[in-house]
């Protein structure tokens, strides 16, 4: 393991045990929603952090179209998976939250469904991925990763348009953050985007090694 | 501008010599209705609940049906490649493709709205002008952003089958917007033009088409 690597590690796992220990011992219990509240700290840090990877997978579409170069490709490639997994943990702790307070497992509240969709939506640019082959893969993907992001206002827009089917919605966020809060969401949030960057990190790593792999496969064969 | 008509035109020769796409398409529609509407549908009430939300499911599944073969027929023969050897910009390509499978698209609906009035006893009689207006909307906004991704599936392995699992998705604003027009359309309800599923359409329609017609481009890039 290279030495940046192991620092990067180190921090993450410092910023863990501060974030665990900030969110279930040092954070007040919200006064209307109890414990349970306490997984808001996971579960909006995730989500933003989602939105940011998603964000790099449209840069690294563009720039890969721009200039050619694997690495943007793998980056995008290595972020739409990362957020992937972040985004779906969104979802489910969302709705570990929502079955104590609403009684429900799922409920087709626009924040819910529009993190649907958007989960929807890469995993079907993960499918694409998966299912061409070489620089054909790359340029289409990208495209695709490109479309995605444009997408995704209109798609929080439009889950806001189904409330009128579905009944009450709660506003999720309640009232302004006491300062212990909002420096637990801090921390959470600071510890998501360095896991997120570690994550990505090795599987950007793992995708240009297997492009270099294909290389000299190539290369010896020919 | 006759570019685009002589591509429009060769798209529209072809599918009326073979019927493939429109007759898959229209079957696709029938047997989804049907299928629908005797598991989830046999309750007059509950029929009219979900006709709006229905109405797109065809739309959808059937479009896809059909945009998915779109570009099969040149494939096979490799005339993709020769109309992209010709002096046509892509854009123009992918707006006269667009083009044709939007017709295809609104000719399978206007036999299925008479089933689709009939199966789940909706009266259409008066809401036929403004649903045709949400129709065509939303047709042209799922057969550009369509078109687009049928190209990019149709060069990857799993082929048709993926151009509804990147399509729907993508497309999911759009659908929103559609059956939520749709419903107050069927609930008796005026078109309003300032709606928010309108504006919603428009938007979605202006930005997604724009991007799909910059986009054909590098899809296009290394042949069809």
């Amino acid at each position: 393991m290279r030495r940046t690597d192991a620092l990067w590690i180190g921090f993450l796992s410092v910023l863990m045990l501060l974030s665990l220990w900030m969110v279930f011992l040092y954070a007040p219990t919200e006064r209307i929603m109890g414990q349970v509240q306490r997984i808001f700290y996971f579960h909006v840090a995730l989500s933003f952090v989602s939105f940011l990877a998603f964000a790099v997978v449209f840069l690294g579409s563009l720039q890969y179209l721009r200039t050619g170069s694997e690495f943007w490709d793998e980056l995008a490639a290595a972020s739409a998976e990362v957020g992937v997994l972040f985004n779906g943990l969104v979802i489910v702790t969302g709705s570990i939250w929502a079955r104590p307070t609403w009684g429900v497992w799922w409920t087709w509240d626009p924040q819910l469904t529009a993190t649907l969709i958007m989960q929807l939506m890469y995993m079907a640019y993960m499918a694409l991925r998966a299912s061409a082959e070489g620089e054909r893969q790359a340029r289409l993907a990208a495209v695709l990763g490109i479309v995605s992001l444009v997408n995704v206002p209109l798609v929080f827009f439009s889950a806001r348009l189904l409330r009128g089917i579905s009944p009450v919605v709660f506003t999720r966020r309640g009232s302004g953050l006491e300062p212990a809060m909002l420096e637990t969401f801090l921390v959470s949030l600071v510890t998501m985007l360095v896991l997120y960057v570690v994550l990505t990190r090795v599987r950007l790593r793992l995708g240009l090694a297997a492009v270099a792999v294909a290389r000299l496969r190539a290369e010896t064969l020919a | 501008m006759s570019r685009f008509w002589a591509l429009f035109v060769k798209d529209v020769r072809l599918e009326l010599r073979t019927r493939e796409i429109l007759s898959a398409m229209g079957l696709m529609s029938l047997v989804v209705l049907v299928l629908v509407s005797f598991t989830i549908g046999l309750n007059p009430t509950v029929a009219r609940e979900i006709a709006p939300g229905l109405l797109w499911v065809l739309l959808a599944f059937s479009s896809s049906v059909g945009m998915g073969r779109s570009f099969q027929m040149e494939r096979e023969r490799g005339a993709g490649n020769g109309v992209l050897a010709s002096p046509v910009d892509r854009m123009t390509i992918l707006a006269a493709k667009a083009a044709s499978n939007l017709l295809w698209i609104l000719i399978v609906q206007a036999f299925m709205l008479p089933l689709f009035a009939v199966l789940l006893n909706v009266d259409l009689t008066r809401a036929l002008p403004p649903l045709v207006v949400v129709i065509v909307l939303g047709s042209v906004g799922l057969a550009i952003v369509g078109t687009l991704f049928a190209a990019m599936t149709s060069v990857a392995r799993l082929r048709e089958a993926l151009l509804p699992i990147v399509l729907f998705p993508i497309a999911m604003p759009l659908l929103i917007a559609c059956v939520g027009a749709t419903r107050t359309i069927l609930g008796g309800g005026a078109l309003d033009l300032g709606s928010a599923e309108l504006r919603l359409l428009g938007a979605f329609d202006i930005i997604l088409g724009a991007a799909s017609l910059l986009l054909f481009e590098t899809v296009v890039e290394e042949g069809l």
